[in-house]
Parts: C-alpha cells; sequence; structure tokens
C-alpha cells in the first residue's frame, strides 16, 4: 500500500524537528514518511493546531459563526509539529538524518507495512542470540493493525518505570508484561503491596506464591535492627548492646530471638554496667518487635531466595503489612537476590555455580511507598543499588507507580525504559519529564489526554517512542475499582433481611406467651 | 519636529476644532428620510460578490505590480469562487497608480461577467462606489490630446470589440503597436497612450456589468445627497439612527463630462442610478446603495432582505471574504519580487 500525502512541510526544519501543514486530518502519534536527500525519514506527529482564516479569536457572537460556516463550509487549515525518528531504510538502526528537511517536503503516512518493520520483532540473525526476543505490549494508537514489540533483554536489564494515574491501566500494563515474558520462562518476583493480584492466574504451574515470612536467622544485624526501631532512629547505645549480644548468640537456633533478648536481660543484671536504661529500652524493643511482626517472622520459614522459581511469577502479598515490615521485606528480599546473583555470576567465572542461577525481574508495586523522595528507606537503599548494579547480574526492576512526583529521583531516572500512561498533574509531567530525555514537550503535553489503558513508551525497549493502545489482558486482576453501589445495596438487603428474621422470631416467642 | 507639531496643535486648538463641523441637524429631519421598519431575512437567493485589490513596489525604472480580483457565489449550499490576477512591470510613468486601478477594475467587472453567466445570481454586490469608480477613472485620460485619442479610437475600437472576452485584459496584445508615449503640459506629464485602450475596455466592460443591474455597496462615501449639508449623508445617518432600517431613494445622475465618453455615449448620457442608505441589523454601520436605474421601494426591501441573510456584523459576508481572499500585502509583493529574483533599487535606500 502507497503511502498517502497528507501535507507539506513548511517553516524552519532542524534535523530532529519540522512543522507541517495539512488539510487532510491526521491525528496526534500517528507515523508520517518524509523523503529527502535521497533518505525516507520515519517521523512522528507530536502536535496539531485547527484553525480557520474566516473565524477567528475577534468573533464574539456565536452567531456569527454559525452564518459564516453555514456559506463557508468547514475550512480550515491544520498545522502541527513532527518529531523525526530516524531512515527506516535500516529499520533495525533508523539513524537520525544530520540534515533537515526541505520546506515543502511532502508529508505522507506512514504504510502499516513499514510500521510492522519498525514496530515488529525483530529478525534474528543467530538463532543462538536471544538478545533480540520480544514480547507483544500492545499496538499503536492510531493504527490497530500494527503491534508494537518491546525487547525482553533491554526491558529487564535497563529497567523499567510504568507510571500512571489511579485507574490508568497500570496493573493492566503489568499483567500484560509479566504474561509476555512468562512465554520465555523467566522468573518475576513480582511485590503485591495491596494484594491486587491474589486471585490472578497465568496459567497453569505459573503463579508462585510466597508467604511474606522471613525467618529471623537470615535477617542481617541492621535489618533486625531497623526492624527493632533501634537502629533507624539513631540509638547508638541501644545498638552497642544489641550487637554485643547479636554477636553472642547461636543465630541457627530457631529460638535466636528470645535468646538475644535474654542476653540484654544478663546485662540488665550486671551491677557493673552502666547504660540500663538505653539496654532496658532495647529488651523492650526487642519485645515489641516480636509482638507487632509476629504475623511476618516464622522461624520456620525458608529462606525467601529458596523459594524464588523460573517460569514463574513470584508474588509476595504484602496487602496485610504495615509500611515499616512491607520495607523490612522489600528489603531483605532485594538485597538477597542482587548477593545471590553476584554470588552466582563471579561463581560461574570461578567454575562452580553457586548462588540464584537465574535473572530476576523484580516489579515494585507503589514504588513511591518503597523509594520515596523525602526519605530514607531500607527498600529505596537496595532499589538503588539494583538501579546501579542490576544490569550486569541480570537483576532487572520494575518501577510502578501513581504518584511519580513522590517517587525518589534517582531511581526514576535510573529507568531506562518508560511506559507513561495516563498523568494528569503539572507537578508529575514536569517531574517524569526531567527524567526521560527521550520525553519531549509535545508528547508531554499529549498525556492527559491518553485513554485508560494508552501509553507512551520510550526507552531502549523499543526503537522510538510510540503511543500505544495496551492489549487487554484476559485474565482477572482485582486492580479495578469495586462496584460501590452494588456492594452497599447487597449489604443492606442482607441487613434487611437479618432485621427481618430477629423480628420474626421475636414475634414467634411473643406469640407463644 | 514632532515637539513643533504638538506646540502647533495646542496653540490652534479651538480654530481645527471649529473646523470640523457639527452635525445640525434635528433626529426628526433625519427620520424624515429613514424607514425604521426591521428587515426580513429571505435565504432563498443566488447571490454573487466580487473584491479586487493592487499592490506594487517602485524601482528606480520599473514598477512591479499585482493585480488580482475574485468573484464569490453562493446558492445557500455551496460557496463557489471565480479568481484572477496579473504580476507585471511597467515603466515608471504619471498616472501609474490610476493606471493600475484601472487594470484592478478591468479585472474585477471581467470576473464579475464571468461569474454572472456561470451562475446567474439574483443578486450580484461590488464593493465600492460604481458612481466614483467611472469619475476617478477618467483623470488620466483627459491628459491625452484629443487628436490622439481619436485615431486610437478609430484604429482600435472595433478591434477591441470584436476580441473582447471575460478570461483577461485583451487590449494588452496591442501594447507593442502603440510604444510613443505622449507628453503633455508644461509640467512634464508623460503618460502612456495604451492607457487610453485599456480604458476603452474598461467601459465596455462595466457597461456590459450594468446591465445584469449589480449593486454597488459602500461602507464610506462623501456623497451629500440628502440634507444639503457638506456633510456626507452616511455619517449624518450613522449619527443621528440606531436602528436597522433604510433610507428612501434618491435618483443621481453620472457627472456630465461622463457623458462625453468615446463609446456608448446613449448608454452613458442617460444613466442613472438609485441610491440610498441602509443598516442592516441594530448598532451596525450605515452602508451606501448604488443600484443602476430606477429602483422602487418594494425592490430595495427585496434587496436588503436577500442581504441580511448573508450579512455578519450589518455587512455582507461575501463583500468581506472576497476582500480577505484578495488582499495582496506589501509582504506579498516583496514576496513576488524576490520569486523573480528582482534586486534592482527603488531610490529610497539612500535614506
Amino acid at each position: 500500500m502507497s503511502d498517502e500525502t497528507i501535507g507539506r512541510c513548511f517553516g524552519e526544519a532542524t534535523p530532529t524537528s519540522v512543522g507541517f501543514i495539512s488539510k487532510k486530518m491526521p491525528t496526534v502519534g500517528e507515523f508520517v514518511i518524509l523523503e529527502y536527500e535521497g533518505k525516507k525519514i520515519l517521523g512522528m506527529i507530536e502536535s496539531l493546531m485547527r484553525g480557520s482564516t474566516s473565524i477567528g479569536e475577534d468573533i464574539y457572537d456565536p452567531a456569527i459563526i454559525d452564518k459564516i460556516k453555514q456559506i463557508e463550509g468547514d475550512d480550515y487549515y491544520i498545522t502541527g509539529n513532527i518529531k523525526i525518528l530516524g531512515d527506516v531504510r535500516d529499520t533495525s538502526n533508523l539513524e537520525i538524518p544530520r540534515v533537515p528537511p526541505l520546506p515543502g517536503t511532502i508529508v505522507k503516512r506512514a504504510s502499516p507495512e513499514i510500521l510492522k518493520e519498525v514496530f515488529g520483532e525483530s529478525k534474528q540473525k543467530n538463532r543462538d542470540d536471544m538478545r533480540d526476543r520480544c514480547i507483544r505490549i500492545g499496538h499503536i494508537i492510531t493504527q490497530p493493525e500494527v503491534p508494537v514489540f518491546v525487547n525482553v533483554c533491554k526491558m529487564v536489564t535497563k529497567h523499567l518505570a510504568i507510571l500512571s494515574i489511579t485507574g490508568g491501566g497500570k496493573s493492566n500494563t503489568v499483567a500484560v508484561i509479566i504474561d509476555g515474558l512468562l512465554k520465555y520462562n523467566s522468573c518475576i518476583v513480582l511485590f503485591d503491596i495491596h494484594s491486587e493480584y491474589s486471585e490472578v492466574e497465568f496459567g497453569e504451574g505459573r503463579v508462585n506464591r510466597i508467604p511474606a515470612k522471613i525467618n529471623p536467622i537470615y535477617l542481617g544485624f541492621s535489618e533486625l535492627s531497623n526492624l527493632a526501631n533501634i537502629g533507624s532512629k539513631g540509638a547508638y547505645v541501644q545498638e552497642e548492646y544489641l550487637k554485643k549480644a547479636w554477636d553472642r548468640v547461636d543465630r541457627t537456633r530457631t529460638n535466636y530471638l528470645q535468646e538475644l533478648r535474654g542476653r540484654l536481660e544478663d546485662y540488665l543484671e550486671d551491677s557493673t554496667v552502666k547504660d540500663r536504661e538505653s539496654i532496658f529500652r532495647a529488651v523492650n524493643k526487642i519485645r515489641h518487635m516480636e509482638k507487632r511482626y509476629d504475623s511476618v517472622l516464622d522461624t520456620n520459614a525458608p529462606d525467601i531466595i529458596s523459594s524464588i522459581k523460573v517460569g514463574c511469577v513470584n508474588i509476595i502479598d504484602l496487602g496485610a503489612l504495615d509500611e515499616r515490615a512491607i520495607d523490612v521485606i522489600v528489603s531483605h528480599t532485594l538485597q538477597k537476590i542482587l548477593s545471590e546473583r553476584k554470588r552466582y555470576v563471579k561463581s560461574v567465572r570461578k567454575g562452580n555455580g553457586e548462588g540464584l542461577q537465574f535473572p530476576v525481574f523484580t516489579i515494585l508495586e507503589e514504588a513511591h511507598l518503597l523509594a520515596p523522595r523525602d526519605r530514607d528507606t531500607d527498600s529505596k537503599y537496595q532499589i538503588t543499588r539494583i538501579a546501579k548494579e542490576g544490569r550486569k547480574f541480570g537483576v532487572g526492576l520494575c518501577l510502578v507507580s501513581q504518584r511519580p512526583k513522590s517517587l525518589d529521583p534517582n531511581s526514576l531516572s535510573q529507568t531506562n525504559n518508560k511506559i507513561i500512561l495516563r498523568l494528569v498533574e503539572p507537578s508529575d509531567l514536569n517531574y517524569v519529564q526531567e527524567a526521560s530525555e527521550q520525553l519531549s514537550g509535545d508528547l508531554k503535553s499529549q498525556l492527559p489526554s491518553l485513554g485508560v489503558g494508552e501509553a507512551v513508551i520510550l526507552g531502549l525497549m523499543t526503537k522510538i517512542p510510540v503511543m500505544v493502545k495496551i492489549d487487554e489482558f484476559k485474565g482477572k486482576i482485582s486492580g479495578s475499582d469495586p462496584d460501590v453501589v452494588k456492594e452497599w445495596n447487597e449489604a443492606y438487603e442482607a441487613q434487611r433481611k437479618d432485621l427481618d428474621m430477629e423480628k420474626e422470631n421475636l414475634e414467634s416467642i411473643q406469640g407463644g406467651w | 519636529m514632532l515637539s513643533e507639531l504638538y506646540e502647533a496643535t495646542l496653540k490652534n486648538r479651538e480654530e481645527i476644532l471649529r473646523g470640523m463641523e457639527e452635525v445640525k441637524i434635528s433626529s426628526e429631519e433625519v427620520n424624515g428620510y429613514w424607514n425604521n421598519d426591521s428587515i426580513d431575512e429571505d435565504s432563498n437567493a443566488i447571490i454573487g460578490a466580487e473584491d479586487g485589490s493592487m499592490n506594487k513596489k517602485e524601482f528606480k525604472g520599473s514598477v512591479l505590480y499585482a493585480v488580482d480580483a475574485e468573484a464569490l457565489t453562493f446558492d445557500g449550499r455551496t460557496l463557489s469562487s471565480t479568481p484572477t490576477g496579473e504580476v507585471g512591470v511597467l515603466p515608471r510613468q504619471s498616472f501609474i497608480e490610476n493606471r493600475l486601478r484601472l487594470f484592478m477594475s478591468l479585472y474585477e467587472f471581467k470576473v464579475s461577467l464571468k461569474s454572472i453567466k456561470e451562475f446567474n445570481p439574483d443578486l450580484f454586490l461590488l464593493d465600492g462606489s460604481l458612481i466614483s469608480e467611472l469619475v476617478r477613472s477618467i483623470i488620466p485620460v483627459s491628459y491625452i490630446p484629443s487628436r490622439e485619442r481619436m485615431e486610437i479610437e478609430e484604429k482600435y475600437l472595433p478591434k477591441i470589440k470584436s476580441i473582447y472576452s471575460t478570461e483577461e485584459i485583451c487590449v494588452k496584445q496591442f501594447r507593442d503597436e502603440i510604444k510613443t508615449e505622449i507628453k503633455t503640459g508644461s509640467e512634464g506629464i508623460r503618460i502612456d497612450p495604451n492607457i487610453y485602450l485599456e480604458y476603452i475596455e474598461y467601459l465596455l466592460s462595466i457597461q456590459q456589468l450594468l446591465e445584469h443591474n449589480p449593486v454597488g455597496i459602500s461602507k464610506t462615501s462623501t456623497g451629500a445627497e440628502y440634507f444639503g449639508s457638506e456633510i456626507p449623508s452616511i455619517i449624518i445617518f450613522e449619527k443621528l439612527t440606531r436602528s436597522e432600517g433604510y433610507s428612501s431613494p434618491k435618483r443621481v445622475s453620472i457627472d456630465r463630462a461622463l457623458r462625453r465618453l468615446p463609446i456608448s455615449h446613449r448608454f452613458f448620457d442617460g444613466l442613472e442610478f438609485t441610491i440610498f442608505y441602509a443598516r442592516l441589523e441594530d448598532n451596525a454601520p450605515v452602508l451606501r446603495f448604488e443600484i443602476p436605474g430606477r429602483v422602487k421601494k418594494r425592490e430595495i426591501e427585496r434587496i436588503l432582505s436577500k442581504l441580511k441573510a448573508i450579512s455578519t456584523v450589518g455587512y455582507p459576508y461575501l463583500l468581506r471574504k472576497a476582500h480577505n481572499d484578495v488582499i495582496i500585502k506589501n509582504k506579498d509583493i516583496i514576496q513576488i519580487s524576490r520569486m523573480l529574483g528582482i534586486i534592482e533599487k527603488t531610490g529610497r535606500e539612500i535614506l
């Protein structure tokens, strides 16, 4: 199918951007072709304006406009801006030209054939080289017949952020990505903060639900200290005594926490010890920790790393826990994943394969809670470490958030891939743009008008920025909004039935009398 | 220099303001001529309208000019456009402005005739005063000695009549035949005699157009037919009336001098116009209307009804659109000169 002419370039152009004028009606996000200097250049329409020479801003009476339209009909012009993306003669490379287009260059709609070559699955040159493997994420918004694929290796190793306001389609996007990755027997660890994935299914044997439990045996000293609210509060004297006790107990024993407490109480009974008050507080904090995290700390729980399986999405349900407990579990798990992967990679070089043998893609829902901008958390520290070092060891991050401006900027900027669904707040938009060099002002201005499930995809996992309608996940996720009216009605009916039954019972008793 | 002007302004303030004569006519007198009846709208009509434009850029030895015109026709559903125009170069001579206005008028008339022939409108509107048009056009021609004029008439009038068409200015094909410039008068006025050929074609065109009873509409006017005052009647109606309505009509003959035209003496000798003023919408500006021949009140009402249906803010939209479509701005003529690669000096560079 030949490309349809929709307009002409005009005004001053740069090698990366050109204005155009049209009498047809293109759409924002649509792809176009410009031919100049012997090249065939792909561009994307980033912005559009429509106006009329007869109906200007100096008219203040709608009746006048009615009359003008009656006489002139629909006479309008369209101008817009095209972002130049690259030369499609080599779709694997898409080199940006060094020369701007000539004013008057014809602008044509890009055919589906060209777009399928650009956004489709890469043609592998070497059958054993899996680095070109892709997953389908959706289709181009303006051209439903053109599917969009993203590169798996680049998505996982260069990290990903999925950002959107509530109800924009983040959970569906996560589910589509998981579904796609599982086709390659990947290992995904999903931190489910709000139990959204408690009922999701990805096919038989593909979901591994890991209880949100930590065996204290596997906790490091600082993890334990923070959990007990000693280390995070700067209580140095308490921490000193706790460390002293920790060094002395046998941490392989299942009751080591009680032993730890016992050690501290022994210091209290020692009349030569000066810091009685601090030790007393430390003891109370350990006791309090044991009670508070009774549901999380499990001396029979296995090491979390040994529970992770490949070929599955490993879901850790954190819905029942408070923020501190979530922080501990997430930071502990991430720290273990990274350290075990490092151990494996180094051991492979030595010839023995110890540690975690497969790469892991970690998905963190509500990432702004785990890596907040304005305070430090243990999770944030681990996330930052993975963001910087994870690539080399096959540990990937996926930060999912509906409050991007609350997310740690260092972590966000380290995600080289972004799926940005609908964002509305100007501060969120500016924040995201600062963290994404590929997000131009024009593309940013489109974000508030995206529909549910529509996204701008940027980064190394796709050759060029693209506006996509994300596929719909066929399974069930409970991320959607509850039907409050239905639930109220059901509860009210149930309450009424209970009252009626009680009334009947009372009447029958009174009748008996 | 401005400071001197400001000083003169302050010094002579009263005398200057005295010169701006106030309207000393009573509302009763005006109301005697003004009909306040509201104007019904009649949208069942085919209406045509035209306008033209010209611009020029003068260089040291020549003048680059651009002239265009457009006729629009609206039948209630579809808007059609008939455009025309020309770009050319003329030597620098006296009355160049008048000559280019003649070209513009010629194109306006021809495009109007073409549109009338194709669409057969119920009403055709011309921008501006027909009477002023006839008066203004004769000025340069009057400088050509009568002997030269008679020679040109005798030789070329039959040819012009035989080749006349609405597609172009036909007399251009004779330009190379009449090359000798006419120098006349002690003022050193230099006239290209081709201007007389163009004037003849102009008269032929306007005669044909007037036979279709077009309506000339002006936004401004110096005509003072109504109140015996030197103040233009349009200003008096504008100031002392507010509602939509129209004035009683008046008959106006063309100037005596124009009756001695080289062609169609009888047609122009007996030519009369009906003029009236009207406001198509409350508080909108008053417009002057000129129609060839004698037009009665009922016909005036019919015309105004059809116009009101296609007017916005009290002015026929087709005229407004034609004006916007044809306008040739200074930057446009500069662009044309760039496209032609003309780099010749204008003579004003030393300023």
